[in-house]
């Protein structure tokens, strides 16, 4: 004991302060994580969510609250998306892919595809570890679509040139179009780059794949239902025995309350359907197929914008 | 043999470390730690490439030619879709350097016949059309331009009409059919169907195409590249400018496509936006269209009033769409 740190350590490891501080930290830090197994009775399960709606500002909320839940719950060993939803809303796609993708990072997850996981909800299911298809179930469409704000003078009274024009001009709007399909196409070739054997470019082209070719193109993995599925997620988890709960955090909504009409599917002014409350803004969408009012495929032109406007 | 204080505090600290970790699996098991902000986000969302940024306008339409005494006449006749007010700096550039516009409107709507309009013209310009071209306007046209009439045609590509629903059940689509087929034969040239489309990302949209000039003619002087929204191939006759590397939306085969060609005394564009102001001003557009100025005031007309004799049954047949 001739050191003199030995003798301080010595002196107080002689404290019952510093024994339970010490104590603490490591019963904290280091047994905790063994004891959450022990402690917990709770068996494997594999939650099974469906998105089966038309993506929504309140359809993605309602998701992404469900799939932060299934995230944090430890008995929840992997999720399964069963997607069958042509996308929707531009930014509740964004982040319904934030999500999925946060979830992705902590366990796994794999989609099943029923009719259809197009545009926005090919988006949610692209972080997904692996995507199950039937051969008629239709996947990718990477793309966003929308209508060009118009550019001739407006006969309500406004106090800024672009108040009257959705706070942008024609070619900001085109900028801004532009760099949604370019964050939408690099998240496609950021998760499944790997695997999706057709260029960026035909990517960007927003191509729809059925079922075999889905899986030839890279844009799916399997051909299997929702049982193959959910086989596949309790091996990705590693685990035999479990079982299956099933969610439905947002109940199915019309086109029409996307685009600004009642939730009936009754649009509600003329202008519909991209306005909202007889109100012209600007509606990005990533969504199969072309809206009425909308005459172009991905994304719209100036000339038919003009045209409408 | 440790003694008694320290067998205590032995068991002190082993009963302190179970109820430490029991306590922290019970109440922060399913909580799990948070990771940091920048592992959360997706790494395409945070790239700086994917930021596109709007293109920026440059230029001024100017045009060299001396139009003094030059009448350029503009169809209006057979349904251009295109506002006159999108051409006002092309008619401006005109005037201001002597020339007179003039719209040919046809018969239907009160004018005179395209034939007429024709004798008094030295240039002669189509956007677009809507509705066909009888024989008789066909073989003035033909004869206008072997005297030495400039005549300028600029298209779109064809636009698909959105599906309409009978009884709720859709019907598809069809195309409104190009009356310019005719017109431009005559001169061995033509408007391949479809557009051109890229998905370079360097024009910000996939129908926005960039073409360069092929060669060193008057149409290209000063020209390094321009840029076209909604075109089509222009076939036949000597090729002006070519986008290269882009797709024809109905082949979807990718290579070199003209898009400015021109026989003697006609030159065919296939796209009118590059006149329009929107679009004049991007890249080099406004030299390309002050080289199509110079060239629609640089003929030598003989005679100065042909076509000869107007056909008096020549009348246009303007808001007509007719089957191809």
């Amino acid at each position: 004991m001739d050191n003199p740190i030995d003798a301080r350590v010595v002196t107080a490891l002689q404290s019952y302060t510093v024994l339970a501080i010490v104590a603490l930290l490591i019963g904290a830090t280091v047994i905790a994580p063994f004891a959450t197994g022990i402690v917990s009775s709770e068996p494997d399960r594999i939650a099974v969510v469906d998105i089966d709606e038309t993506i929504t500002g309140p359809s993605a909320q309602e998701t992404v609250r469900q799939l932060r839940q299934l995230r944090t719950d430890s008995s929840v060993k992997a999720v399964v998306l069963r997607v069958s939803s042509p996308g929707g809303s531009a930014a509740a796609s964004e982040k319904m892919y934030l999500a999925v993708n946060r979830l992705a990072d902590e366990k796994p997850v794999i989609t099943s595809v029923g009719q259809y996981a197009a545009s926005g909800a090919y988006y949610t299911a692209v972080p997904s570890e692996e995507i199950y298809v039937t051969p008629a179930s239709i996947v990718g469409h990477v793309g966003v679509i929308g209508v060009a704000p118009g550019d001739g003078l407006s006969s309500q009274s406004t106090t800024g040139a672009d108040k009257a024009h959705r706070g942008m001009t024609r070619d900001q709007y085109y900028a801004a179009l532009e760099s949604m399909k370019r964050a939408f196409v690099g998240a496609v070739m950021t998760e499944r780059g790997d695997r999706i054997s057709v260029s960026r470019a035909t990517v960007a082209e927003a191509s729809a794949y059925h079922g075999g070719r889905a899986v030839q193109t890279g844009y799916a993995d399997e051909i299997g239902g929702i049982e193959a599925a959910i086989a596949g997620a309790a091996e990705a988890a590693g685990t035999s025995n479990y079982e299956v709960n099933y969610y439905d955090p947002a109940k199915p909504v019309s086109l029409a309350s996307l685009l600004g009409g009642s939730a009936n599917g009754t649009a509600s002014s003329q202008g519909a359907p991209y306005t909202y409350q007889g109100v012209d803004s600007v509606h990005f969408l990533m969504i199969y197929g072309t809206p009425e009012g909308v005459h172009a495929n991905s994304t719209t032109t100036a000339r038919e914008v003009n045209a409408d406007a | 043999m440790p003694d008694a204080g320290t067998f205590l505090r032995a068991v002190f600290f082993v009963g302190v470390l179970v109820v430490a970790g029991v306590f922290g699996a019970v109440t922060g098991g399913p909580g799990g730690s948070a990771p940091a902000v920048d592992e959360l986000d997706a790494p395409s969302f945070n790239a700086d490439e994917m930021v596109a940024t709007a293109p920026e306008d440059a230029g001024e339409l100017t045009m060299s030619a001396d139009a003094s005494g030059e009448v350029v006449v503009i169809d209006a006749g057979h349904g251009a879709d295109i506002k006159r007010e999108a051409l006002a700096p092309m008619v401006t550039t005109l005037t201001e350097n002597g020339a007179t516009v003039k719209y040919h409107v046809g018969r239907r709507n009160g004018g005179r016949s395209l034939n007429a309009s024709l004798a008094e013209a030295d240039a002669f310009v189509v956007l677009g059309a809507q509705s066909r071209y009888t024989e008789a306007e066909l073989d003035g046209l033909r004869a206008f331009s072997d005297a030495g009439g400039r005549v300028l045609v600029m298209n779109e590509p064809e636009k698909m009409s959105p599906a309409v629903s009978l009884f709720g059940i859709p019907t598809g689509s069809s195309a409104v059919p190009s009356p310019l087929g005719p017109v431009l034969s005559q001169y061995g040239m033509a408007y391949d169907n479809g557009y051109l489309f890229t998905q370079g990302e360097d024009t910000l949209n996939y129908r926005a195409v960039a073409a360069t000039p092929t060669g060193d003619g008057d149409l290209t002087e000063g020209v390094d590249r321009v840029v076209l929204y909604e075109a089509r191939p222009v076939t036949g006759a000597e090729t002006a400018l070519s986008a290269e590397g882009v797709t024809l939306s109905q082949t979807r085969r990718e290579g070199s496509y003209g898009v400015v060609a021109r026989s003697g005394n006609v030159v065919a564009v296939g796209d009118t936006s590059v006149a329009t102001q929107e679009f004049l001003y991007r890249a080099d557009n406004e030299q390309l269209v002050g080289n199509l100025l110079d060239f629609l005031v640089s003929g030598e007309k003989s005679p100065e009033r042909a076509p000869q004799e107007p056909d008096a049954d020549s009348g246009t047949e303007s808001g007509t769409a007719t089957p191809p």
